[in-house]
């Protein structure tokens, strides 16, 4: 179960509630894949701690291991309409990465990848 | 309350999906853009409960400024170089069976906080350990 987080990815709220963290969703994965940084489907949130981030400042924003190059994270909030015209609140963690990578077959590879 | 998610894989790698390398741009050093469209997600609603295939797009922009600083940690060791001060906004949109959304016409999304620059972590951090050289991301 992800941990540390101090926002989920692209959460639309249709009231200001606190979510709950549900079991971990499983999806395929290929030995070209990259491996995370920690065990345990668990990333860690930079930010100030002054508002509210336990990891600080000094937390690798990563959820790729074994990774070199380009990282862009954002906290996220805005709102949405759906098609019906109701308001959402948008709260969400975005991140991108780009660079090199060991996947877990051990062979460097290039990638893109973003954390949605 | 819907959330949408990339999923996590048997290894544990968390809501990490691949986009295609022309995804992101960086016309200048200090701006890095991302056009992500129709990435396959997972939609995890509350009610009704259950996980829904869905796609989500989204349009961000990074900005940074401030000159860089470096950030590192002993564990997980990680080091990087990152502006002194980023900030990033953009629009979403997304659509499963039965709901989609999109940014307000007049309201982009907004960072609360962000960061922007390079790093290096696990077997790389250890390869530029043992070549100063390499040190810098």
């Amino acid at each position: 179960m992800p941990q540390s987080r101090a926002v989920r990815p692209l959460l639309l709220l249709a009231a200001l509630v606190t979510g709950t963290i549900h079991a971990p969703r499983a999806r395929a994965d290929t030995a070209s894949d990259p491996v995370p940084v920690l065990p345990g489907a668990t990333i860690l949130s930079p930010g100030p701690r002054a508002l509210g981030f336990k990891d600080g400042l000094a937390a690798d924003p990563s959820t790729i291991g074994n990774f070199r190059g380009l990282v862009a994270l954002a906290y996220m909030r805005g709102s949405v309409r759906d098609s019906s015209g109701r308001r959402w609140l948008m709260v969400n963690d975005m991140r991108l990465f780009q660079g090199d990578y060991v996947a877990a077959d051990g062979i460097q590879r290039q990638g893109t990848f973003a954390f949605v | 309350m819907h959330d949408f998610t990339g999923g996590i894989t048997p290894a544990g790698l968390v809501w990490t999906v691949r986009l295609p390398d022309g995804a992101l741009t960086t016309p200048r050093g200090n701006v890095v853009m991302v056009d992500a469209r129709d990435v396959a997600v997972v939609d995890d609603r509350a009610a009704p409960a259950g996980e829904t295939p869905a796609t989500v797009s989204f349009q961000m922009t990074w900005k940074g400024r401030g000159g860089r600083r470096r950030l590192a940690a002993a564990s997980p060791a990680f080091a990087g170089q990152f502006f002194r001060h980023a900030r990033a906004q953009g629009t979403f949109s997304g659509a499963e069976a039965g709901f989609d959304f999109a940014s307000a016409m007049r309201g982009r999304a907004r960072s609360t906080f962000a960061e922007f620059g390079t790093e290096q972590n696990g077997s790389f951090l250890a390869a530029a350990g043992q070549c100063p050289r390499c040190r810098a991301p």
